[in-house]
């Protein structure tokens, strides 16, 4: 299916009324991946597909009713394996499933496949995965971001409409800025993670992605509520997701923190953000400007707290409960060491390295105590500004366009840097979301909405406004069969 | 070893620091690797160094907001305004399964699983012993 031919809200109506048949969407999703995957610069979205998914038959009732729908492959899914992007994880498949994936089902969705992804999360351009890049649709040439790009590739190139993400620093809303979709990372603790393969525990949440912000609040309205076999999930009511889509911003305060505008932001990504700016005060918002002094530290901090959370999350693979084994091993210690060694891709053992040096003793205090006292302080950031009066905070998505793929993969610092404007709201647990604000040469830009927690709300108001004033951007031309770069 | 309560300027991973990391997070690095992992390691601590001008205070260990979440009774929302599970959200967990559904080899009331290397017999394949 072509996802900008309608909307997903009047696709599935068409299942539930009889019009269309329950896998027919499928069929066509399998059909367009087919034609991103011809040709030298194959998009590579997919770690892996379900042939026969426009076959099955399913729930015909739903608000996903035959829509077919793509899953990062770090959610554990009945009928597919699940590797995290990882040569450790080869082969392995989850005796359960996550309960983001069993919404799904629920909801009348096809599950047609699982998405590319940089190792374990670990990322900000899906080079980081055992099973190649996946690339940018509008340019076959550029990275479409991370951790989800495969989600994110996948939603942009029409194959599906939707898309689910996970997003522990901004995986979901980096890559739907590079690829010119709708991403959202709700509140930490509005979507279960039970069944998400942990990275960082504590900035992990699971998120939405779609071809348009009605498309994304009604995958998100499916996914949202509360799940008893997640201690982190909240019981609170979900709010009407896509109703709040058509509220408008009318008396909206829009903080616009100086921090995320720094001199050397891309000229370009500057002005269509200002552009942006000024459609929500053209449709009757106060655009105020405001100051969230910690915001350099958000990196740093970030970089710590991810990887000694992950450092431990990671023990696990060892080789002997799942995943690859090591047949070299002579002892129980190498069994250990070798199975992780050749299992594990060079950015997961360097974030390893960087947990385990940062929680070890005589560093503890040094990095990851003060890393926590950082968060505090960003974290307070947020709530002083919400308290005072903002509704919602605006600001580029990534400092840059999608770059070259291979540009920083032998630079970590500087690609870590992609993520200087999404780590705060992870570090801070409120809800973030991604909207294409235009095109920069070509290539997509997103601007940031922030909202205090629980305001999904008011994120997809002012979103959707974005989109209905400044028009969706793409879709990108299909291939016809070569290199599109 | 010193033990510094703010990350130091001009921090330096060394090879030998590297590897002894790495023996603690169980991986194994050649020579070449554990040097591209020190020059990494050193080049991105050095960023971390701002951390050293924040002022200590009470820190959150997640993002969940103060009063929910974990920090509440599951099921016992104190406003009053919680939903209920969704129908079907509370159905039996695949892993309460009975235990030989889902095990890749079962056998007498045990998983079978490779035996471990340097254990008396073990060939490193499944060779059936529990």
């Amino acid at each position: 299916m072509t996802a900008s031919a309608g909307g997903v809200a009047a696709r599935a109506a068409e299942v539930r009324s009889g019009r269309r048949a329950w896998g027919s969407m499928a069929a066509e999703a399998l059909e367009a991946h087919g034609a991103w995957e011809k040709g030298a610069a194959p998009l590579n979205a997919f770690i892996a597909l379900d042939s026969q998914a426009g076959r099955r038959r399913g729930p015909r009732d739903g608000p996903l009713a035959g829509i077919p729908v793509a899953v990062k492959d770090n959610l554990v899914t009945a009928g597919f394996p699940t590797t995290c992007g990882s040569r450790i994880l080869e082969g392995f498949r989850s005796p359960y499933e996550a309960t983001a994936v069993r919404r799904l089902r629920r909801g009348g969705a096809v599950i047609v496949g699982k998405t590319n992804m940089d190792e374990f999360g670990m990322g900000s351009s899906t080079e980081n995965s055992a099973f190649g890049p996946t690339r940018n649709p509008w340019h076959r040439e550029r990275v479409p971001g991370g951790s989800s790009g495969g989600s994110a590739a996948a939603v942009a190139a029409g194959i599906v409409p939707v898309a689910v993400g996970s997003d522990t620093g901004g995986s979901v809303r980096q890559p739907a800025s590079f690829c010119g979709v709708v991403g959202i990372k709700p509140t930490y603790g509005r979507v279960s993670r039970y069944g998400l393969v942990a990275f960082a525990s504590s900035l992990d949440q699971v998120g939405a992605l779609g071809r348009t912000v009605r498309d994304a609040a009604t995958l998100l309205e499916v996914l949202s509520g509360h799940d008893p076999r997640d201690a982190t999930s909240v019981d609170r009511p979900v709010p009407p997701l896509t109703a709040a889509c058509e509220r408008g911003v009318r008396g909206l305060v829009v903080g616009v923190p100086r921090e995320y505008f720094p001199s050397g932001l891309d000229p370009v990504v500057r002005r269509l953000a200002e552009r942006a700016l000024g459609a929500l005060e053209g449709a009757g918002a106060e655009v105020r400007d405001v100051s969230l002094p910690h915001t350099r530290y958000a990196i740093p901090a970030y970089y710590v707290i991810a990887p000694a959370e992950a450092s431990s999350n990671l023990a696990r693979y060892d080789g002997v409960r799942f995943g690859r084994r090591c047949r070299e091993a002579d002892t129980t210690e190498q069994l250990y060491e070798l199975s992780r060694s050749e299992g594990f891709g060079t950015e997961v053992k360097r974030r390893i390295l960087l947990g385990t040096y940062a929680l070890s003793a005589g560093y503890y205090d040094a990095y990851y105590g003060r890393a926590q006292e950082a968060r505090a302080v960003i974290a307070r950031d947020f709530e002083r500004t919400f308290r005072d009066g903002v509704d919602v905070l605006f600001t580029p998505t990534s400092p840059t366009p999608a770059f070259r793929l291979g540009e920083r993969i032998h630079d970590p610092y500087r690609m870590y840097l992609s993520d200087v404007f999404t780590v705060t709201a992870n570090l801070a647990g409120v809800p973030a979301l991604s909207v294409p604000v235009g095109l920069a040469e070509g290539l997509p830009v997103g601007g940031q909405l922030m909202a205090a927690h629980w305001r999904e709300d008011t994120l997809l108001a002012a979103a959707a406004l974005l989109e209905d004033e400044l028009g969706m951007v793409g879709p990108p031309p299909v291939p016809s069969g070569g290199n599109a770069a | 070893m010193s033990r510094p309560q703010e990350p130091e300027p001009g921090v330096t991973v060394t090879i030998q620091e590297i590897l002894r990391i790495a023996a603690l997070a169980r991986l194994r690095l050649e020579k070449g690797e554990a040097g591209r992992m020190a020059r990494d390691m050193s080049s991105i601590l050095e960023h971390m160094t701002v951390l050293g001008e924040i002022a200590p205070e009470p820190a959150p260990t997640s993002g969940v907001p103060q009063g929910e979440g974990s920090t509440r009774p599951l099921g016992d929302a104190s406003d009053g305004r919680s939903a209920p599970a969704e129908k079907g959200e509370t159905a039996p967990d695949p892993l309460e399964r009975p235990l030989s559904r889902i095990a890749p080899d079962w056998r007498d009331g045990l998983f079978v699983v490779p035996r471990l290397p340097g254990v008396a017999g073990a060939s490193g394949e499944r060779d059936g012993s529990p």
